[in-house]
């Protein structure tokens, strides 16, 4: 008897662990104009978050709530939207399209992290900017659930 | 009022496209999205996910998607690299029916009515094709994998065109599938466009540098002494690396690797620098190393027994994985995914085995983060098979001796009683124990005074 009830604990146990794990990550779903990136929604899924693949357009700095910087990226900005087109079809020659949009989504994925309170964002500078420059600050977002 | 649920959605849908003319935004066509795994290879977390969205397909065409989105995705790793790595890969086709059949050409007046809205004539070029509005697929996404890595819109259109960016657009044209693998470099490793027309956006890139200085180029290691820098284009550099000048839309003042690309023209094969991009691309978000055996940090072993340690890797093109076992700091001649590991071999207590396993490619001559690299770490805990001690004797005032052993004995012990410490006879025998255990010497002999508890081999 003292067994299955040993067994019967140790069955709650992992159960309460799997309610409590957090291999988690957070979509935030972003929108982003020439001066403001807001957040739309953000949406919680089971899983890891892979890293980004690294852009530039958009930096990121996920801080704590005193400020300490929990890490940093960069991601594509999406208002810029380009195309690649041959000059002629078969040709193989390419040619480059662009168009701006005054607004646009984009989504950006990170692992849970309960550390995590903010994330704010800046326009990437140019590698031909002055070091000294500030970047252009575009918005800050909540990460904390109200 | 009985409402049935089809109505109800019906209803609800009216409302939908009411508020959305309203507002100007773009609704869905009607469809019923469903998923089927084209490239199973694993959990989504653990590797690259590709998704490939029908766009422009009929509920009666949706069987023709999935056989177009397996050639998509047999086109994708047609060529080097990504053909010797697909299973870092999964993918998936995710189809939904739209209304109609195809896409919208503006410049000729003709509109479908289609899931994700995409269009030809964008920004004036007419191949440009593309979907006007991302939200239709990101909730796509979020219903049925929210970890894509490599999203795919295949139009089921026969006219040339696409677009690169977040999402890859692609048409049905035979030649648009050549288009996909040079967007795969833009949208998966970050490689820029080598050729010299349009705008830059002034970022360095892994394929294109303002950085006129063999040793500072981020793709040094390709160059050899012998190129010259800047590297003329002319026939005895074409399969050279170095520093061509011309690139990321820009015709002086940039640098790419070599003469040519498919990141520079269509229709030729990646250069080394943006295959090594794309090697370390796939490494960056998929592991060497599968799993492991036993899957916990903590691996007990008994004296005079041993314990096998198993890993297993993906499978490189080139070269078999190098994989090397190293136990307590010091490396083992053991090269392979198994590894036995008697008692023998370890110290007493905590010793630590780990394993290191890598992707040698001469695909990839700068890693300097270890991407092509994993490794695994066991504690293993060397425990004594039988270890066992007598702690506490007392003797009853009836003249019998009380005693504990305790410890450890896997295969059982025997009290043994000897009165001149050379002659020993057994008193009992006891089946493994793994505790305390007390002995009372039974019947009462005052004249006993040596007692022993040996653990049975």
């Amino acid at each position: 008897m003292a067994m299955s009830l040993a067994l019967l604990a140790s069955a709650v146990s992992t159960a309460l662990g799997a309610s409590g794990d957090t291999n988690r990550f957070v979509a935030l779903q972003l929108k982003v104009t020439a001066t403001e990136v807001t957040l739309m929604q953000a949406l919680q899924f089971p899983g890891k978050a892979k890293p980004e693949p690294k852009r530039q357009g958009l930096d990121y700095v996920i801080l704590t709530a005193e400020g300490t910087v929990v890490s940093r990226g960069s991601i594509e900005n999406p208002r810029f939207e380009r195309a690649c087109t041959e000059e002629q079809p078969g040709s193989g020659i390419l040619t480059q399209s662009t168009s701006t949009l005054e607004e646009a989504i984009t989504v950006l994925r990170l692992p849970v992290d309960p550390t995590a309170d903010s994330i704010e964002f800046f326009k990437s500078p140019d590698s031909g900017a002055s070091p000294t420059q500030a970047p252009q600050f575009l918005g800050k977002v909540s990460l904390k659930t109200p | 009022m009985n409402i049935t649920w089809s109505s109800r959605f019906r209803v609800v849908r009216l409302i939908q496209v009411l508020i959305a003319m309203a507002v100007g935004i773009h609704v869905p066509a009607f469809g019923q999205a469903a998923m089927m795994d084209l490239l199973p290879n694993g959990p989504a977390s653990e590797r690259i996910n590709i998704v490939i969205l029908s766009e422009g397909y009929t509920a009666a065409e949706l069987a023709q998607f999935r056989t177009d989105a397996t050639n998509t995705l047999a086109a994708l790793f047609s060529n080097s690299p990504l053909s010797g790595y697909q299973e870092h890969f999964n993918a998936f086709a995710i189809s939904v029916a739209s209304a109609e059949s195809g896409s919208d050409h503006p410049s000729r007046g003709i509109y479908r009515n289609t899931y994700f809205g995409s269009s030809y004539d964008n920004a004036g070029i007419a191949r440009y094709l593309t979907v006007p509005q991302r939200q239709p697929v990101y909730d796509i996404l979020y219903q049925f994998i929210p970890q894509y890595d490599i999203v795919v819109i295949l139009v089921n259109d026969t006219e040339y065109g696409g677009s690169g960016g977040r999402f890859m657009t692609i048409s049905k044209h035979s030649l648009t599938l050549e288009i996909a693998r040079h967007e795969l470099g833009h949208a998966f490793a970050s490689l820029g466009d080598e050729y010299t027309t349009g705008e830059s956006s002034g970022y360095e890139l892994p394929n294109a540098t303002q950085i006129l200085n063999r040793s500072l180029t981020p793709w040094k290691s390709w160059i050899a002494d012998a190129t010259a820098v800047p590297t003329p284009v002319s026939p005895t550099n074409d399969t050279s690396v170095g520093l061509f000048e011309g690139a990321h839309y820009n015709a002086a003042g940039w640098y790419r690797p070599k003469s040519n690309c498919k990141m520079r023209t269509l229709g030729v094969d990646y250069c080394e620098v943006c295959k090594e991009a794309l090697v370390k691309a796939i490494y960056a978000q998929s592991s060497p190393l599968r799993s492991q055996e036993p899957a916990a940090f903590l691996a007990n072993l008994v004296a005079a027994s041993s314990q096998t340690f198993r890993v297993k890797t993906t499978t490189p093109p080139s070269r078999p994985m190098e994989i090397r076992w190293i136990l307590n700091g010091s490396p083992m001649s053991e090269t392979g995914s198994n590894l036995v590991l008697s008692a023998a071999q370890l110290n007493p207590g905590t010793n630590y085995l780990q394993v290191n396993v890598a992707d040698r490619t001469s695909l990839v001559r700068s890693d300097p983060t270890a991407l092509l690299q994993a490794s695994s770490t066991w504690q293993v805990v060397l425990e004594a098979s039988s270890q066992i001690r007598l702690e506490r004797p007392t003797r009853l005032q009836d003249g019998r001796l009380v005693f504990n052993v305790v410890g450890k004995a896997a295969n059982g012990m025997r009290i043994e009683t000897s009165s001149n410490m050379t002659t020993w006879t057994p008193v009992a025998t006891y089946g493994p124990m793994d505790g305390t255990f007390s002995i009372t010497n039974s019947p009462a002999n005052g004249s006993i005074t040596i007692m022993r508890a040996v653990s049975l081999p």
